[in-house]
């Protein structure tokens, strides 16, 4: 019995903590590396849309998949380049902005920009055409949680 | 006489290394949040103590409560934050420096009227100084630093000594690439219920003086010579009672 506790059970825990370690850090490592690229991509707000929520996937169709149950995912490819528009376009979906008109009635990039720009999410002097760099993507998704916190 | 010197040594030696090191602790922690050892990242644990100038890095929906020296000065690392934290603490002072890298913290500073205490945090663009307050301070390459006051009053100045002292419901922001900060009423103008033009002009009574040519209210029922009368020809306070219908 305790050859048995020393040679499966004790293996078992430490295989599950490191496992569970690793999982934590690799998501630091990529918040990391995206905090130095100069494009985000449609994938890396996926994936920290995903996080945001709660989602535990750890690949692009699974968090797709999850972020489109919660109503957030939208119909680009996980590499498409992140513009203002559509990260905007996930921001109000998630924290059903309602501070532009225009957007309650078409949904779309454009107005929904405008609904972030009205609640200090993104900046008044920008496009919704505007890519995004990594640093920007998570200082958006800051705010969403500064907002989702009030 | 040599066991005396040993003493007095060791006591210069304990007294000097109690006035270098604070003890910098992780209070609590909340999801993925981890703290670089020489090349690496470690995930930090409750009760952990933190070197001088350790980096503390924060996921998404996570968080940490670090407690910076014997004072209960503490910061809360909010989610996808990067800070860096130097803490030196004597009988007399403390000295605490935050570098905010991006994201934001909460920090709470008790006052403690026999001990000098300064506590900074710095981000790329502006640093605040704090005595005996709360702040929430935030960093991003959009936004710059924005310092909002719970409690107490800061200090908020840029990198070219620009600065601004706030307290109650004003803000401090400093954009990147700008000179000055941004007004520190500025927030609570765009929050306002209703927007005042020059002269203390409402948009409708703005609007009647375009339509009219005239400035309506400087009439004799207008809104200036009700004050003027209340304050009687000599000057001087006066009360009014405002009544605000709401549309």
């Amino acid at each position: 019995m305790r050859n048995y506790f020393k040679k499966i059970i004790i293996p078992l825990f430490i295989l599950i903590f490191s496992a569970a370690s690793a999982q934590n850090i690799s998501q630091l490592d990529f918040i990391h590396s995206l905090d130095s690229k100069t494009a985000a991509t449609y994938g890396d707000a996926v994936k920290l849309f995903a996080a945001e929520t709660g989602g535990k996937p750890d690949n692009f169709t699974a968090e797709s998949a999850f972020l489109n149950e919660k109503g957030i995912a939208l119909n680009y490819t996980e590499d498409a380049p992140l513009t203002r528009g559509m990260a905007a376009l996930m921001t109000s979906k998630y924290l059903n902005l309602k501070g532009s008109f225009m957007y309650r009635i078409f949904k779309s990039e454009r107005y929904a920009y405008r609904a972030c720009a009205a609640d200090s999410l993104m900046p008044g002097d920008a496009s919704e055409l505007d890519r995004l760099s990594g640093p920007e993507l998570l200082e958006l998704m800051s705010l969403i949680s500064d907002k989702k916190g009030e | 006489m040599k066991t005396i010197k040993i003493a007095i040594s060791l006591s210069f030696l304990l007294l000097f290394s109690t006035s270098l090191f604070a003890e910098i602790k992780a209070v609590s922690v909340k999801g993925t949040v981890a703290y670089r050892d020489g090349r690496n990242w470690v995930p930090l644990k409750v009760n952990q103590v933190l070197k001088e100038g350790s980096r503390i890095s924060t996921g998404a929906n996570s968080s940490a409560e670090i407690r910076l020296n014997r004072l209960n000065h503490t910061v809360t690392v909010k989610p996808l934050s990067m800070i860096q934290v130097f803490s030196k603490e004597s009988a007399t002072s403390t000295d605490t420096h935050i570098g905010l890298k991006r994201g934001g913290v909460n920090a709470r500073v008790p006052r403690d009227s026999n001990v000098k205490t300064v506590f900074k945090v710095s981000t790329p663009v502006a640093t605040s100084s704090v005595r005996g307050t709360e702040e929430n301070i935030g960093y991003g390459p959009g936004t710059g630093m924005t310092v909002e006051v719970v409690s107490g009053e800061i200090e908020g100045k840029n990198r070219l000594g620009k600065s601004n002292n706030i307290s109650g419901r004003q803000k401090f922001t400093q954009e990147k690439g700008k000179g000055k900060p941004g007004h520190i009423l500025g927030d609570v103008k765009d929050k306002s219920f209703a927007s005042v033009y020059g002269q203390g002009l409402t948009p409708d009574e703005l609007e009647t003086a375009l339509f009219t040519g005239t400035d309506q209210t400087g009439s004799p029922d207008g809104d200036t010579s009700v004050i003027d009368n209340l304050a009687g020809s000599g000057g001087g306070d006066a009360t009014t009672i405002i009544e605000i219908t709401w549309p």
